[in-house]
Protein backbone atom coordinates (compact mmCIF):
# COMPACT_ATOMS: atom_id res chain seq x y z
CA UNK A 1 0.00 0.00 0.00
CA UNK A 2 1.49 3.30 -0.61
CA UNK A 3 2.83 5.59 2.16
CA UNK A 4 -0.15 8.02 1.30
CA UNK A 5 -2.84 6.13 1.50
CA UNK A 6 -1.30 4.51 5.13
CA UNK A 7 -0.84 8.15 6.07
CA UNK A 8 -4.52 8.53 5.61
CA UNK A 9 -5.67 5.83 7.55
CA UNK A 10 -2.91 6.95 10.57
CA UNK A 11 -4.64 10.43 10.75
CA UNK A 12 -8.26 8.71 11.06
CA UNK A 13 -7.03 7.89 14.76
CA UNK A 14 -6.71 11.96 15.50
CA UNK A 15 -10.38 11.73 16.72
CA UNK A 16 -7.85 10.04 19.56
CA UNK A 17 -7.32 13.86 21.36
CA UNK A 18 -7.24 12.76 25.47
CA UNK A 19 -5.01 11.25 27.23
CA UNK A 20 -5.22 10.39 30.82
CA UNK A 21 -4.34 7.57 33.54
CA UNK A 22 -6.55 4.95 35.24
CA UNK A 23 -5.40 3.21 38.32
CA UNK A 24 -6.33 -0.33 37.17
CA UNK A 25 -7.70 -2.31 34.45
CA UNK A 26 -10.09 0.41 32.68
CA UNK A 27 -11.96 -2.92 31.33
CA UNK A 28 -14.07 -1.75 27.60
CA UNK A 29 -15.49 1.70 29.67
CA UNK A 30 -12.59 3.50 30.85
CA UNK A 31 -13.41 2.75 34.29
CA UNK A 32 -11.36 3.09 37.46
CA UNK A 33 -10.03 6.52 35.80
CA UNK A 34 -7.35 8.27 38.18
CA UNK A 35 -9.63 11.39 38.19
CA UNK A 36 -6.36 13.20 37.24
CA UNK A 37 -7.08 15.90 34.64
CA UNK A 38 -6.35 14.69 31.09
CA UNK A 39 -4.57 16.01 29.00
CA UNK A 40 -4.89 17.07 25.04
CA UNK A 41 -2.75 15.15 22.33
CA UNK A 42 -1.83 16.78 19.49
CA UNK A 43 -0.45 14.39 16.81
CA UNK A 44 2.11 14.73 14.79
CA UNK A 45 1.49 14.66 10.55
CA UNK A 46 1.70 11.45 10.03
CA UNK A 47 4.81 10.32 7.60
CA UNK A 48 5.23 6.58 6.20
CA UNK A 49 1.61 5.43 8.03
CA UNK A 50 3.23 6.62 11.69
CA UNK A 51 2.48 9.65 14.23
CA UNK A 52 3.11 10.74 17.61
CA UNK A 53 1.34 13.12 20.38
CA UNK A 54 3.51 13.86 23.72
CA UNK A 55 1.57 15.31 26.39
CA UNK A 56 2.60 16.26 29.97
CA UNK A 57 0.54 15.22 33.16
CA UNK A 58 1.92 18.80 35.77
CA UNK A 59 3.01 17.81 39.01
CA UNK A 60 1.25 14.47 39.77
CA UNK A 61 1.56 11.82 42.78
CA UNK A 62 -0.44 7.87 42.81
CA UNK A 63 0.01 4.81 41.41
CA UNK A 64 -1.59 3.95 37.94
CA UNK A 65 -1.39 0.66 35.61
CA UNK A 66 -2.93 1.84 32.35
CA UNK A 67 -2.69 5.22 30.26
CA UNK A 68 -6.14 5.71 28.71
CA UNK A 69 -7.03 7.31 25.53
CA UNK A 70 -10.15 9.22 24.60
CA UNK A 71 -12.24 10.55 22.34
CA UNK A 72 -13.20 13.89 24.27
CA UNK A 73 -15.55 11.84 26.98
CA UNK A 74 -15.63 8.70 24.30
CA UNK A 75 -13.72 5.90 26.29
CA UNK A 76 -11.61 4.27 22.67
CA UNK A 77 -8.81 1.95 24.44
CA UNK A 78 -5.90 1.65 27.23
CA UNK A 79 -2.54 0.41 27.29
CA UNK A 80 -1.06 -0.91 30.18
CA UNK A 81 1.82 0.74 31.59
CA UNK A 82 2.96 0.62 35.69
CA UNK A 83 3.43 4.35 36.88
CA UNK A 84 4.60 4.65 39.89
CA UNK A 85 4.80 8.00 41.70
CA UNK A 86 4.63 8.16 45.05
CA UNK A 87 7.12 10.50 46.32
CA UNK A 88 7.18 14.41 45.85
CA UNK A 89 5.05 15.27 42.98
CA UNK A 90 6.34 14.98 39.79
CA UNK A 91 5.96 16.01 36.03
CA UNK A 92 4.84 12.47 33.95
CA UNK A 93 4.98 12.92 30.53
CA UNK A 94 3.23 10.10 27.92
CA UNK A 95 4.28 9.58 24.57
CA UNK A 96 1.78 8.10 22.12
CA UNK A 97 2.72 6.55 18.87
CA UNK A 98 0.09 5.44 16.21
CA UNK A 99 1.47 3.11 13.44
CA UNK A 100 -0.38 2.03 10.53
CA UNK A 101 0.91 -0.92 8.07
CA UNK A 102 -0.24 -3.24 5.25
CA UNK B 1 -29.22 -21.63 -24.00
CA UNK B 2 -26.17 -19.83 -21.89
CA UNK B 3 -23.59 -21.51 -20.81
CA UNK B 4 -22.23 -20.19 -17.37
CA UNK B 5 -18.67 -20.72 -16.30
CA UNK B 6 -17.40 -20.79 -12.98
CA UNK B 7 -14.91 -17.63 -12.03
CA UNK B 8 -11.37 -18.96 -12.17
CA UNK B 9 -10.04 -15.48 -11.11
CA UNK B 10 -7.97 -15.07 -8.29
CA UNK B 11 -8.14 -12.55 -5.55
CA UNK B 12 -6.54 -10.83 -2.82
CA UNK B 13 -7.29 -9.14 0.46
CA UNK B 14 -5.90 -5.80 1.69
CA UNK B 15 -4.18 -6.74 5.29
CA UNK B 16 -4.17 -3.04 7.30
CA UNK B 17 -2.84 -3.04 11.13
CA UNK B 18 -3.24 -0.30 13.58
CA UNK B 19 -0.78 -0.63 16.61
CA UNK B 20 -0.96 1.96 19.39
CA UNK B 21 2.02 2.05 21.67
CA UNK B 22 2.45 4.45 25.04
CA UNK B 23 5.28 5.17 27.53
CA UNK B 24 5.95 7.27 30.14
CA UNK B 25 8.42 9.79 31.30
CA UNK B 26 9.04 11.20 34.90
CA UNK B 27 11.64 12.81 37.02
CA UNK B 28 12.96 13.43 40.61
CA UNK B 29 14.26 16.36 42.14
CA UNK B 30 14.75 16.32 46.37
CA UNK B 31 17.22 18.08 48.34
CA UNK B 32 15.83 16.70 51.74
CA UNK B 33 14.54 19.75 52.86
CA UNK B 34 11.49 18.18 54.16
CA UNK B 35 13.45 14.93 55.57
CA UNK B 36 13.47 11.80 54.02
CA UNK B 37 9.41 11.15 53.99
CA UNK B 38 9.95 10.14 49.97
CA UNK B 39 12.51 7.74 50.79
CA UNK B 40 12.35 3.75 51.62
CA UNK B 41 15.09 2.41 53.53
CA UNK B 42 16.66 -0.73 52.37
CA UNK B 43 19.79 -1.11 54.63
CA UNK B 44 19.71 0.74 57.80
CA UNK B 45 18.27 3.98 57.79
CA UNK B 46 18.76 7.33 55.84
CA UNK B 47 19.08 10.59 57.77
CA UNK B 48 20.04 13.92 57.00
CA UNK B 49 22.94 15.85 58.12
CA UNK B 50 22.99 19.21 58.26
CA UNK B 51 21.10 18.77 54.94
CA UNK B 52 22.37 16.37 53.37
CA UNK B 53 21.75 12.51 53.40
CA UNK B 54 23.57 10.29 55.45
CA UNK B 55 23.74 7.49 57.24
CA UNK B 56 23.22 8.06 61.29
CA UNK B 57 26.52 8.52 63.10
CA UNK B 58 25.23 7.01 65.67
CA UNK B 59 25.13 3.59 63.91
CA UNK B 60 28.33 3.71 62.42
CA UNK B 61 27.00 1.49 59.85
CA UNK B 62 25.96 1.77 55.53
CA UNK B 63 22.65 2.89 55.39
CA UNK B 64 20.79 2.27 51.53
CA UNK B 65 17.50 3.27 50.58
CA UNK B 66 15.98 4.23 47.46
CA UNK B 67 13.12 6.99 46.50
CA UNK B 68 9.58 5.68 46.20
CA UNK B 69 9.14 7.74 42.65
CA UNK B 70 10.44 4.65 40.53
CA UNK B 71 11.68 6.04 36.90
CA UNK B 72 9.33 4.73 34.19
CA UNK B 73 11.85 3.46 31.88
CA UNK B 74 15.49 1.99 32.05
CA UNK B 75 17.27 4.44 30.22
CA UNK B 76 17.68 6.09 32.93
CA UNK B 77 20.02 8.73 34.94
CA UNK B 78 20.40 10.13 38.54
CA UNK B 79 22.63 13.02 39.70
CA UNK B 80 23.51 13.98 42.93
CA UNK B 81 25.23 17.18 44.12
CA UNK B 82 27.87 16.75 46.55
CA UNK B 83 27.52 18.54 50.14
CA UNK B 84 30.00 17.52 52.89
CA UNK B 85 33.30 15.16 52.34
CA UNK B 86 35.36 13.59 54.61
CA UNK B 87 37.27 9.89 54.61
CA UNK B 88 34.60 7.09 52.98
CA UNK B 89 32.50 5.85 50.21
CA UNK B 90 29.22 6.72 49.12
CA UNK B 91 27.15 5.41 46.21
CA UNK B 92 24.35 6.48 43.74
CA UNK B 93 22.33 3.49 42.71
CA UNK B 94 20.27 2.85 39.17
CA UNK B 95 17.80 0.41 37.88
CA UNK B 96 17.36 -1.27 41.18
CA UNK B 97 15.19 -3.92 42.76
CA UNK B 98 13.80 -3.03 45.45
CA UNK B 99 16.03 -5.13 47.71
CA UNK B 100 19.03 -4.04 46.05
CA UNK B 101 19.90 -7.43 44.75
CA UNK B 102 21.19 -5.95 41.20
CA UNK B 103 21.98 -2.22 39.89
CA UNK B 104 24.53 -0.45 38.41
CA UNK B 105 25.58 2.60 39.59
CA UNK B 106 28.47 4.94 41.21
CA UNK B 107 30.79 4.55 44.27
CA UNK B 108 32.67 8.17 45.46
CA UNK B 109 35.50 7.49 47.08
CA UNK B 110 37.71 9.78 49.33
CA UNK B 111 40.16 9.62 51.54
CA UNK B 112 44.09 11.07 52.16
CA UNK B 113 45.63 8.69 49.57
CA UNK B 114 42.77 7.47 47.53
CA UNK B 115 40.09 9.60 45.63
CA UNK B 116 38.20 7.83 43.10
CA UNK B 117 35.25 7.53 41.39
CA UNK B 118 34.31 3.60 40.11
CA UNK B 119 31.50 2.21 37.83
CA UNK B 120 29.90 -0.35 40.28
CA UNK B 121 27.69 -3.65 39.62
CA UNK B 122 25.29 -4.28 42.88
CA UNK B 123 24.89 -7.91 43.79
CA UNK B 124 23.40 -6.78 47.86
CA UNK B 125 23.00 -3.23 49.19
CA UNK B 126 26.62 -3.38 50.18
CA UNK B 127 28.18 -5.79 47.88
CA UNK B 128 29.51 -4.42 44.63
CA UNK B 129 31.94 -4.96 42.00
CA UNK B 130 34.24 -2.22 40.72
CA UNK B 131 34.59 -0.86 37.39
CA UNK B 132 37.17 1.29 35.02
CA UNK B 133 37.95 3.80 38.26
CA UNK B 134 39.26 7.13 37.81
CA UNK B 135 41.24 9.47 39.88
CA UNK B 136 38.67 11.69 40.65
CA UNK B 137 38.95 13.82 43.99
CA UNK B 138 35.07 15.16 45.00
CA UNK B 139 34.61 18.55 46.43
CA UNK B 140 31.41 20.47 47.43
CA UNK B 141 29.13 21.32 45.44
CA UNK B 142 30.19 19.68 42.56
CA UNK B 143 27.89 16.84 40.47
CA UNK B 144 28.04 13.44 40.10
CA UNK B 145 25.99 11.14 37.54
CA UNK B 146 25.42 7.96 36.91
CA UNK B 147 23.50 6.68 33.41
CA UNK B 148 22.11 3.37 32.47
CA UNK B 149 22.64 4.08 28.28
CA UNK B 150 19.98 2.07 27.27
CA UNK B 151 20.05 1.73 22.97
CA UNK B 152 23.57 1.40 23.84
CA UNK B 153 24.05 -1.16 26.70
CA UNK B 154 26.79 1.22 28.17
CA UNK B 155 27.04 2.55 31.86
CA UNK B 156 28.15 6.17 32.10
CA UNK B 157 30.16 8.08 34.82
CA UNK B 158 29.66 11.67 34.74
CA UNK B 159 31.70 14.52 37.04
CA UNK B 160 30.61 18.11 36.89
CA UNK B 161 28.62 17.14 33.77
CA UNK B 162 31.65 15.72 31.80
CA UNK B 163 31.66 12.00 31.05
CA UNK B 164 34.86 10.53 33.20
CA UNK B 165 34.22 6.66 32.58
CA UNK B 166 31.89 4.94 30.42
CA UNK B 167 31.15 0.70 30.66
CA UNK B 168 29.32 -1.54 28.48
CA UNK B 169 27.29 -4.06 30.06
CA UNK B 170 25.27 -7.08 28.63
CA UNK B 171 21.97 -6.98 27.95
CA UNK B 172 19.55 -7.99 30.39
CA UNK B 173 22.74 -8.83 32.73
CA UNK B 174 20.31 -7.38 35.38
CA UNK B 175 16.65 -7.81 35.39
CA UNK B 176 14.96 -4.38 34.21
CA UNK B 177 11.24 -3.40 33.62
CA UNK B 178 9.24 -2.31 36.00
CA UNK B 179 10.16 -2.60 39.71
CA UNK B 180 13.52 -3.02 38.93
CA UNK B 181 13.78 1.14 38.17
CA UNK B 182 14.83 1.96 41.62
CA UNK B 183 17.17 5.00 42.17
CA UNK B 184 19.03 5.49 45.65
CA UNK B 185 21.58 5.95 47.61
CA UNK B 186 23.94 4.20 50.19
CA UNK B 187 25.97 5.90 52.44
CA UNK B 188 28.40 5.61 54.90
CA UNK B 189 30.25 2.33 53.15
CA UNK B 190 33.01 0.89 55.25
CA UNK B 191 32.57 3.63 57.65
CA UNK B 192 35.58 3.17 59.38
CA UNK B 193 36.75 6.91 60.86
CA UNK B 194 34.18 8.84 59.08
CA UNK B 195 31.07 8.54 56.66
CA UNK B 196 32.47 10.04 53.26
CA UNK B 197 30.59 12.17 51.00
CA UNK B 198 27.29 13.42 51.70
CA UNK B 199 24.91 14.18 49.15
CA UNK B 200 23.17 17.65 49.93
CA UNK B 201 20.22 16.82 46.58
CA UNK B 202 19.50 13.78 44.44
CA UNK B 203 17.79 14.20 41.01
CA UNK B 204 16.46 11.15 38.55
CA UNK B 205 15.01 10.97 35.46
CA UNK B 206 14.31 8.59 32.36
CA UNK B 207 16.54 10.40 29.61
Amino acid sequence: MIAAQLNLLCAAYQNVDRVGLATADPGPTGANDSGITKRTLSWSTPAAGNMTAVATFPSITGIFTHITLWDGSVFIEAIPNAINVAGTPSDVTVAVEHTVDA
Amino acid sequence: MPLFVASAAKSALTGVRHTTKASARTSIADNFETGLDHWVNVHGYLTTTNGDVSAPISLNDYSAGYHRTELLSDNQRAKVTIGSTSTGKARLIICADPDFRRYYGIEIETGIVNNKIHIIKGFSPIDVKKFNTVNQTATTGATAEVWMDWPNNTVRAYYNGSQIASLPVPAYEIQHGAGHRKTGVVMGVDWILAPGVLFESFEAWDV
